[in-house]
Formats: structure tokens, C-alpha cells, sequence
């Protein structure tokens, strides 16, 4: 007997708690595609969890009505791994920002990320502290002044995308708070991805460090500050679309006209697929003002997932040695007193 | 985030305070109606005034008497294509002028602000009241996307907006 799902809607995961950001914050934009692409998925309201840390991107748990942890700063990637490692069959996402996740958390998002844990992982980058009043974060440019930094930041600031890739990510993207039909295809694309899936989210904190990313948001202005990534698709960009990105010698990429000679078959392909991160990389490297900044899928490429193969350790286990007890295994020997 | 209880200063966000641990998740981390509006509008209700513009190879003392003129506090600093390059304040004159009054044929542009912290009409009065405090600006240019100035406003702006915003939400009380 089969039993069939109850057609689920955006509203049926509005929680009943009321919302607490700052009117205007890019965290609502978020929120609403998320609510809007659960019931789509196809899987029980009670099988999905949300895990965040410490951070105003992490009440979002509060906000959806499913299982989920408001946790400790930067251990929200720690906590999920633990649910993932005794439910591989429920969906876990894990809600974190530029602070929660590349400064505190920096160490348990890299693991995650290395051991390809079925987890879809959402950084929310707006480039500050936002939640206590304004300090620069990992990802604040070099000469941004903050509360912390009055003179101006001089760390160099960490990209997530570099910090994915270099973990070895399966599954890597970016997107922005107000492009909402591009971010919920990049959520969509990641809820179905074996393995971690790390998205990226670019977005104003408008109270503290508003319009970082007007570049990649405005109307009138991102056309020739953002190209999207398709993949087996050349890179052109502009509001003519009359640019493009070019590999030139050295492997570098580097921003062409179209005419003139250069056609769409002289520009990079993306490939998204492709086992070497190498392309990636370079993508994530591309900057703005020097660059377009990539927005799509950098990476998508299978590995085998370390939740399933854990289950499939622990089945063998049984099968082979019993189901065990806890009691026994503590009294087996190799145990010593403290007196 | 202030406890009602204990009066501890907790982060905000926090549901429970650290201190007595009473609970917090009641009280609204985003402030009162008052709080939520400097978020909720954007400079542009705070009308900017259109900026007063002087060259940087202009001498001080024009600028000085502009500025007394139009009952202003700075003047924009734009070169020959109008982009701005600096701002020059009645702070300025106060204290790089009052004792050395010899200078004031010396261009703008040598006693200016540089590259100024600017908004744009769409951010929210909040972070224009953050910049002011981050900074200790009183002005600040509004720019717009090619990041010419259309406008200043000042802190004397955001008062006056606050003071309406607090008389309607006391007569709607």
C-alpha cells in the first residue's frame, strides 16, 4: 500500500513565529524561496531539519516549519553531520553566514564540505556582523571601516566560493537575495545534489553595510557586472550582451568585446561537470570591478556521499557482528578507574 | 539587547539572557515603530538637498562665503566632470582656518575631505545615521549610480524626520 503526500504549499512552512529582522534585509527574500521550494521537492514536511549557527541569517530555523537547531556559532555544519550520520534519509539544510561560517565555523564547514555529507549548505554573505551592529567579517574587503576596523580592514578577505572548492565541494553556486528566480532555481538545483552542496548568497545588510552588492543586484547596473553561468554555454555578459570572457595565455581569464574578430566559439565554455576544480576556481577568482562576477552553478560533479557510505558501514556491521549493545561495548576491557 | 530584569547588555538576537536567563524572545531585537522606520525608508523621503558644488582649484575663502551665504553647512568638491572628489565642511574652516586666516587663498582641494563616505537615495536612513556615527560626519553626499552627487543631506535632516516620525506614532498611540 502506497500512501500518498499531502500537496504541501509555501505557507505550510511558515512557522507561526514572528519575523525579527530589520525591515528591508535580504534574509526575507531568502526565506520566502526556501518556503516556496519545499513542498516541490517531494519529500514529508517531517523530514526536513534546518541547522544554523549564530547570526541574524540564523534564526532562520524559527522561521520554517520543520525539525530544526538554532545551535552554536559556527557548529551548525558539526550538528548536521550528526543528523545526517543516524538519518541519511532526512533532508538537512544548514543556514550560515560570512561570521557563522568562514570565521568561527571556518573548521567544521571545511570538514563537512571534504567529506561530501549530503548537506545543502547556505552562506549568507553579506560582508558583515550584522547582528551585533556593524564589525567586519572574513569576506569585508581590504579598506572597509567598520566599528572594528576605523581605519579601514587590512585582512585580506576570504572568497567561500575559494574555501568550497578548495574543500573539495561537489556541488558549488552563487546567487543574490533579490534575484529571486535565479536563487530558487540555485536552491532547486542543490536540494537535488548528492553530496554537500555549498550556495553562496550575496546580500545587503541595509543597515550596516547597504549596498555592497549593488553591482550584482541593480537594475541598470548588474548587466555588466555579472555573467551566469550555463553550462556547455559560452560566458557573455553586458547589457548587449557584447562581452564575453576569453582564456588567454597563462590560463587567465580575461574580459573581450564580441566583433571585431572574436566570436562566441572564442570564449571559455562552462563546464560544471568536469572532475578538475581548476575551472571553478578561476571563476570563483573573478572579481568585481576587473571582472563579471560569476552567478550560477560553478561545480556539479558526483563523489561518493560519506552519509550513505557510513549507513552502509554500520548495515555491514550489524550484519556481521549483531546488532550490538551499548552496555556491552562499555565493559568490553580498555577501560580504566580515575581514583 | 537590554534584559528588563537584570538590565544586562545581551547580544543581540539572544532568547534568553545570560545573566538571570529570563526570557527575551518577546522583545523585538529590531526596536519599536520608531527603530523600524530608519530601516524601512530610504534617504530618498528625507528630500536631499540639490549640492552645492565648488572646484577644487577654487580658493577657500569662496567657499567660505558660499557656504555663509546659503546658510550651508559643506559644499561638494566635483571636478570638471562633475564627479565628486571630496567635501569641505564648516568643520574644515573651523579647524584649519580660525587661527590662520593667511590661507584662505589656498584651493579647496588642498583642505578638503577626499573621497567621501557617500549614500545613495535608495539606502535605508539607518545606515545613513550608521556612516554619520561611524565617521562623526554630520554630511553626507547622495550619490547616484555612476556615483554622481544629486544631493546631501545632514544630520539636522534625519532629526527632523524622526521628530514627525515620533509625533505621528505618539498621535496614533
Amino acid at each position: 500500500m502506497t500512501t500518498e503526500l499531502p500537496v504541501l504549499t509555501a505557507k505550510d512552512f511558515a512557522s507561526d513565529q514572528e519575523l525579527r529582522w530589520c525591515p528591508r534585509c535580504g534574509d526575507y527574500s531568502i526565506l520566502a524561496q526556501f518556503k516556496k521550494l519545499l513542498p516541490t521537492l517531494g519529500i514529508p514536511q517531517e523530514n526536513f531539519v534546518v541547522v544554523s549557527g549564530i547570526g541574524c541569517s540564523s534564526r532562520f530555523p524559527y522561521y520554517v516549519d520543520t525539525y530544526g537547531f538554532h545551535s552554536i556559532h559556527g557548529r551548525a555544519p558539526a550538528i548536521a553531520t550528526g543528523i545526517k550520520g543516524v538519518r541519511p534519509d532526512l533532508q538537512v539544510w544548514v543556514i550560515t553566514g560570512d561570521g557563522d561560517g568562514l570565521s568561527i565555523g571556518g573548521n567544521h564547514l571545511m570538514h563537512a564540505i571534504r567529506r561530501n555529507i549530503n548537506l545543502k549548505i547556505i552562506l549568507f554573505n553579506n560582508q558583515i556582523y550584522g547582528l551585533t551592529k556593524g564589525q567586519y567579517s572574513p569576506t569585508s574587503p581590504v579598506g572597509k571601516r567598520t566599528k572594528s576596523t576605523p581605519m579601514g580592514s587590512i585582512d585580506n578577505p576570504l572568497s567561500p566560493l575559494s574555501v568550497a572548492i578548495g574543500s573539495e565541494a561537489t556541488f558549488v553556486a552563487r546567487s543574490v537575495d533579490v534575484d529571486t528566480k535565479h536563487l530558487t532555481s540555485i536552491l532547486e538545483r542543490a536540494a537535488h545534489h548528492q553530496g554537500t552542496a555549498f550556495i553562496e548568497v550575496y546580500q545587503d545588510c541595509n543597515v550596516f553595510n547597504s549596498g555592497a552588492f549593488y553591482y550584482a543586484s541593480k537594475k541598470g547596473v548588474k548587466e555588466n557586472n555579472i555573467v551566469y553561468l550555463e553550462h556547455g554555454k559560452p560566458l557573455i555578459y553586458g547589457a548587449d550582451r557584447d562581452k564575453g570572457i576569453r582564456v588567454s595565455e597563462g590560463n587567465r581569464p580575461e574580459v573581450v568585446e564580441l566583433g571585431n574578430g572574436i566570436s562566441e566559439d572564442d570564449l571559455l565554455f562552462h563546464d560544471e561537470q568536469t572532475p578538475e576544480p581548476s575551472l571553478a576556481f578561476m571563476l570563483a577568482r573573478m572579481r568585481h570591478p576587473e571582472f563579471p562576477e560569476p552567478l550560477g552553478v560553478f561545480r556539479s560533479v558526483d563523489r561518493p556521499v560519506y552519509d550513505l557510505a557510513l549507513d552502509q558501514q554500520v548495515t555491514e556491521a550489524i550484519e556481521q557482528k549483531g546488532p550490538g549493545d551499548l552496555d556491552t561495548l562499555f565493559s568490553s576491557g580498555d577501560t580504566w578507574t580515575v581514583e | 539587547m537590554l534584559c528588563p530584569d537584570c538590565g544586562f547588555d545581551n547580544i543581540q538576537g539572544m532568547d534568553h539572557c545570560e545573566a538571570c536567563g529570563q526570557p527575551l524572545a518577546t522583545l523585538d531585537p529590531s526596536g519599536g515603530e520608531l527603530e523600524q522606520s530608519i530601516s524601512r525608508h530610504a534617504i530618498g523621503v528625507l528630500c536631499p538637498k540639490p549640492p552645492l558644488t565648488i572646484g577644487p582649484q577654487q580658493p577657500v575663502s569662496a567657499a567660505i562665503e558660499t557656504m555663509s551665504q546659503q546658510n550651508v553647512g559643506c559644499l561638494l568638491v566635483v571636478d570638471d566632470n562633475s564627479d565628486l572628489v571630496g567635501i569641505f565642511t564648516e568643520r574644515d574652516v573651523l579647524n584649519r582656518f580660525s587661527s590662520d586666516r593667511s590661507r584662505l587663498a589656498a584651493p579647496v582641494g588642498d583642505f578638503m575631505t577626499p573621497a567621501p563616505v557617500t549614500v545613495s537615495q535608495d539606502d535605508s536612513i539607518a545606515y545613513a545615521l550608521h556612516a554619520m556615527d561611524l565617521g562623526g560626519y554630520r554630511h553626507l553626499p547622495v550619490v547616484d549610480q555612476d556615483d554622481r552627487p544629486t544631493g546631501v543631506i545632514s544630520v539636522r535632516d534625519i532629526l527632523s524626520f524622526l521628530c514627525i516620525r515620533f509625533a505621528e506614532l505618539r498621535s496614533t498611540a
